[in-house]
């Protein structure tokens, strides 16, 4: 039984209690008893029992997926593709069965009928937010902002040449075992 | 040291009294960061510029001219915070010798106020995660059961020794790092940010006041961005008043966030004696999870009580979305990050892998080295639910959705519901043995259930502790309120706090 201790009723863990620590306190603690229970909740109110429900309310876990879509798998194909997209890699096996469990929890989205209902961007939509003055700000910042990278050249930022697909290694997409 | 557990105004007052300096406080802060080490609060701690602003503050106090109530108050500021010339890692590689030239607006303004900044609290990477155990930096680890000595003020005994297997309890997360600083006395207060619960979550594991104010009030300005259109800095301290008195501070529009809003609470002053007289508190149903914990269960239907025992009108409401929230999150929360995450190419600073040869490979090398699983996972997820064939059916849909958990919202307030009240997680501060049986994106999935809503929303929300279990762990409630009412949030939270007699820690051996 769990109870919670709010009033000054005393309740032994009877895990840490020992015979030392008995003989040490002045009051004896109680055990916790039903009627223990009942006078630590009277302290704040015995009619809240109807309150707060006592049962869960909803199922948080889904159990099948009877009217959801049908689970995708992901392929070499998709994976390719948000590869290129993100530009990071899945890494492992394990880092694409975390997108499936991620797609399979959205699906569950799909079930709600959202017909006529604007999609919300933002909280602030009925607010005005600030737009800032068309002024130009005389702080010229490029000693701080340079300072930040560690690859320049003079006063530029510098990369590797571009149009050029990054292709990972062969082996990387073999050992994901995919379709 | 005692005063290290006192309040905010309490060490004001001393300070003003004289009865010790900045610098003393600041250096028994110090100490005291040093007997707690192995919780590992902070990524970076800042003590030579502590021991300066401290240095500075004790001129002021001198003078008989302090800034502000914060001046020379030590608080600890979350590593996803720009501070100027200090490293801000996120806790990640990508931004491990990452040092901005700017500070974020909350920063500023605490730095104003003559607060003394003392350390850059851990977090999970990139603040994703619900336990800070996802940090380059290592674990937090919560001050309860930790194994260092700790007293409560309480006539009840409670079990404070350290786990006997060795294992410990997680903070939360994901600004563990901060809540544990305040639980544990090596900050007065702390910044955290909160987008799904960051900083609820950890507030409740680790027995301190959390505070998640209204979107738009606190500017996002230099608060490393997670997700635009949820992130919000948050507060922690010992007491309601403290982060009032921080709220106070840090609230106000900024233009150089233009989600920030104007507001008035920068003369925020709670009641000494606030009343719930007449209000009428809303216990939205959903929010009973399957595997909440039975003692969390008990200790909302005690506090629910209570306030209705001392003049509150309590009654139970439906927001019938509640449930849906947390999978709305799983989708907008990768979207946005798909797209803020471009940013992380290593040409303009942090991390920075040259072995590819093409401007394509370096990026996609660089990261991949320097972000973690969890965060690339997230990418991918978001990348996955905005391709073309699948934003209409996911990204819109959860937009859609998200109007629909704000409109519950809505139709709670006008139905004449003052304030909501729910518990916070799903039960007290998880062991870590157990925690890491469940993968980050699980997990989340599990723990944000009662928090996340609010961000969605929107709407203000504060973690406010109640009570110890049997096994000395805390146990906190939430109240969340219409936008832009942080001030009668936190009003009634002072009230519940006032009227639980929370069992304070208030010693801990140096």
């Amino acid at each position: 039984m769990s109870v919670t201790n709010l009033g000054r009723a005393f309740i032994t863990n009877t895990h840490t209690t020992t015979k030392m620590n008995l003989l040490r306190v002045k009051r004896i603690p109680a055990i916790i008893t039903q009627r223990n229970l009942n006078v630590c909740m009277s302290v704040f109110g015995s009619d809240s029992q109807s309150l707060v429900p006592q049962k869960p309310v909803v199922r948080t876990t889904s159990t099948g997926r009877p009217n959801l879509p049908p689970k995708t798998v992901v392929d070499l194909r998709l994976v390719r593709h948000l590869e290129k997209l993100s530009l990071v890699d899945f890494g492992n096996r394990e880092g694409i069965a975390v997108l499936e469990a991620a797609i399979s929890q959205a699906d569950q989205l799909s079930v709600i009928d959202t017909e006529g209902v604007e999609p919300m961007i933002s909280v602030l939509e009925n607010r005005c937010v600030p737009l800032s003055e068309d002024k130009v700000n005389e702080e010229t910042l490029s000693d701080e902002v340079l300072a930040c990278s560690h690859t320049l050249v003079d006063e530029y930022f510098v990369v590797p040449p571009g149009n050029i697909t990054h292709t990972q290694e062969k082996e990387y997409h073999t050992n994901l075992n995919l379709t | 040291m005692n005063h290290l557990m006192g309040s905010i105004s309490g060490a004001t007052a001393h300070l003003k009294q004289k009865a010790l300096s900045s610098y003393e406080l600041c250096e028994a802060v110090i100490k005291r960061h040093e007997a707690i080490t192995k919780l590992n609060p902070f990524i970076t701690s800042t003590h030579k510029l502590a021991r300066e602003s401290a240095s500075r503050s004790t001129e002021r106090y001198k003078k008989g001219k302090p800034i502000s109530p914060l001046d020379g108050i030590p608080i600890a500021i979350k590593d996803n915070f720009c501070t100027a010339g200090i490293p801000t890692t996120c806790g990640s590689k990508m931004l491990q010798n990452y040092t901005p030239p700017y500070s974020a607006t909350v920063v500023q303004r605490l730095i104003e106020a003559g607060a003394v900044i003392i350390g850059k609290s851990n977090l999970d990477e990139f603040g994703m995660g619900s336990g800070t155990i996802d940090s380059t930096a290592g674990p937090s680890r919560n001050i309860y059961r930790s194994g260092i000595n700790y007293k409560l003020q309480s006539t009840v005994r409670y079990p404070t020794s350290g786990l006997e297997d060795g294992d410990w309890y997680v903070t939360g997360g994901s600004s563990g790092g901060s809540a544990v600083a305040v639980a544990a006395g090596a900050a007065f207060g702390a910044v955290g940010s909160d987008t799904g619960g960051s900083v609820r979550n950890p507030a409740s594991y680790c027995g301190v006041v959390g505070l998640k104010p209204s979107y738009g009030i606190v500017p996002r300005y230099g608060l490393i961005s997670l997700v635009n259109s949820m992130d919000v800095p948050g507060l922690f301290g010992r007491n309601v008043d403290d982060v009032a008195t921080l709220l106070s501070v840090v609230a106000g529009e900024d233009l150089r966030d233009s989600t920030s809003v104007p507001s008035n609470l920068q003369n925020l002053q709670l009641p000494e004696v606030p009343s719930i007289e007449g209000l009428v508190v809303g216990i939205p149903r959903e929010y009973h999870s399957a595997g909440m914990s039975q003692e969390v269960v008990d200790i909302w239907t005690k506090i629910a009580g209570l306030m209705k025992e001392q003049g509150a009108q309590v009654r139970e409401v439906s927001m019938p979305h509640t449930q849906y929230s947390i999978i709305c999150y799983s989708i907008l929360n990768p979207c946005e990050v798909a797209s803020n995450f471009t940013r992380y190419t290593g040409v303009e600073y942090g991390l920075r892998n040259e072995s590819g040869h093409s401007m394509e490979a370096m990026y996609a090398l660089t990261r991949s080295t320097g972000l973690s699983e969890v965060v690339r996972g997230r990418i991918l997820a978001g990348n996955y639910f905005l391709l073309r064939e699948n934003k209409e059916r996911y990204f819109n849909q959860a937009l859609k959705v998200r109007r629909l958990i704000s409109q519950d919202f809505e139709q709670a307030w006008s139905s004449g519901i003052d304030l909501l009240l729910t518990p916070v997680t799903l039960s007290t501060a998880i062991r870590y043995s157990e925690f890491v049986k469940t993968d980050n994106r699980s997990q989340t999935a599990d723990q944000d259930i009662c928090t996340q809503s609010a961000n969605m929303a929107g709407v203000p929300a504060i973690n406010v502790p109640v009570a110890l279990n049997l096994d000395g762990l805390p146990l906190s409630m939430q109240l969340m309120a219409p936008w832009g009412h942080d001030a009668s949030l936190l009003s009634t939270a002072k009230w519940i706090e006032q009227h639980v007699n929370f069992p304070r820690l208030c010693t801990i051996e140096d």
